[in-house]
């Protein structure tokens, strides 16, 4: 019960920090999603409802702090998450190099899946967005295997695996 | 609940997608419409952002203006180089004006007495315990001959003592060896200027009864043919009058023998 009273504010905080803090660190020209990474990280280590709520809440709050439509970051979030979850019950997913390559897939997935569906919604065309996420990609894959520790002291620490 | 934990996978998966498409739709269909929810974390996130935001922001304003310091500091190496070179400039032309104004007056000069002179320009100065001379830059090949005359706008500076091919000593008024014949302009009466070194002159041979005040202007007689007529060689600064038969008249040069930098030498009519 503590998981689901403490995860929205521990999920807002985090974006917030990410949208407001890291976005600025990168002088607004790289989003930083450590978000997506803790989606990723709840689809490995995490329980599926768990892991569920966490990674639709934080879409919902990308999606709020960033003016899209509401539900796209959500949808994103949620499939990477569920992928996630799908590749960690065939895959022992613990070596840094193919976290880094997952992060990059999946980095570049809900790219092509927000830039998909914002064209599809409002006809506009963003190809030119997707350098962005690639860029996105790269950051977001070098830094995945020195947050999933942290991610792990920060479970245990919190307790939130406890039933 | 037995049917929950075996296609729990599958409820969460079905609630999931239902629960994307439910909000999407909803959103694409009222995009005018800002949910509650919505409203309410963005109204959570408002101040937590800018409090988050205020050190980045702090550590920005301050690169920023570190990287204009950083281009002032290269801006004012810049005009300060410039400036130096400007007052370089500034002062040549001011000596180059300074100069024209002085070779000016020499010329005036040269042209009101009908001589023919040259101009040199003093290059050395010489005051020992036994002489008073000027170095010029004028010698012989310039037609520079010892005994002719050397003045200067304000009056007569001295004579030719030596000359070699480009160079010449100038024996200063002021020299204690110098004698020049000179007259008391208001009275005409007649003396011998002779030098005294850091005192000034001394004006000799007035007879005691002979007129002399202070301020009375002292000029070449041109009585040894070595300085023309009417030069001015100095102002009467105090007489002295004893028993003797002369009168001690102090004469206070009117040449300014430091400030010398370019001098005339009459070379002949």
């Amino acid at each position: 019960m503590l998981f689901y009273l403490t995860v929205p504010f521990l999920a807002f905080l985090l974006v917030v920090f990410q949208q407001g803090f890291l976005n600025l660190v990168f002088f607004q020209q790289l989003s930083v999603e450590v978000s997506l990474l803790l989606a990723i990280y709840a689809g490995f280590r995490m329980d599926l409802v768990r892991g569920a709520v966490l990674s639709v809440l934080m879409g919902f709050f990308i999606d709020c702090l960033t003016g899209a439509i509401t539900g796209l970051y959500m949808t994103a979030y949620a499939l990477v998450f569920l992928l996630s979850a799908l590749v960690s019950a065939r895959v022992y997913v613990k070596q840094g190099s193919l976290i880094m390559a997952y992060v990059i897939v999946c980095t570049l997935l809900e790219g092509l899946l927000v830039v998909g569906l914002t064209e599809l919604i409002h006809g506009v065309e963003l190809e030119n967005r997707l350098r962005v996420f690639v860029l996105q990609a790269l950051v977001l894959g070098i830094l995945s295997p020195a947050v999933f520790p942290v991610f792990d002291r920060v479970r245990s620490f919190l307790q939130l695996d406890e039933p | 609940m037995m049917f929950f934990q075996r296609y729990r996978t599958a409820i969460v998966v079905t609630l999931l997608a239902i629960l994307c498409l439910v909000v999407i739709s909803f959103s694409v269909r009222h995009p005018e419409r800002t949910g509650v929810l919505r409203q309410i974390v963005l109204e959570c996130a408002a101040p937590v952002e800018s409090l988050l935001g205020r050190p980045i922001r702090a550590a920005e304003k301050a690169w920023r203006r570190y990287l204009f310091l950083f281009g002032l500091e290269a801006e004012v190496g810049r005009l300060r180089r410039q400036n130096a070179s400007l007052t370089r400039q500034l002062v040549q032309s001011q000596e180059g004006y300074l100069e024209s104004l002085r070779l000016q007056k020499l010329m005036d000069l040269k042209a009101h007495d009908g001589y023919r002179g040259t101009v040199a320009r003093v290059t050395g100065h010489v005051r020992s315990a036994t002489a008073r001379t000027l170095v010029i830059d004028r010698g012989s090949a310039h037609g520079i001959k010892p005994g002719q005359a050397v003045i200067v706008a304000e009056g007569v500076v001295g004579r030719v003592t030596e000359a070699s091919w480009h160079a010449a000593r100038v024996l200063l008024i002021v020299d204690e060896s110098s004698n020049v014949d000179a007259l008391l302009q208001p009275s005409r009466v007649q003396g011998i200027l002779q030098g005294r070194g850091g005192r000034g002159c001394q004006l000799k041979y007035v007879g005691k009864m002979a007129p002399v005040r202070a301020g009375d202007a002292v000029v070449t007689s041109g009585m040894a043919d070595v300085f023309p007529k009417g030069l001015l060689l100095g102002v009467v600064r105090g007489v002295e009058r004893t028993t003797a038969m002369f009168q001690k008249i102090d004469v206070a040069p009117a040449a300014d023998f430091s400030r010398l930098e370019e001098v005339l030498v009459l070379t002949g009519r």
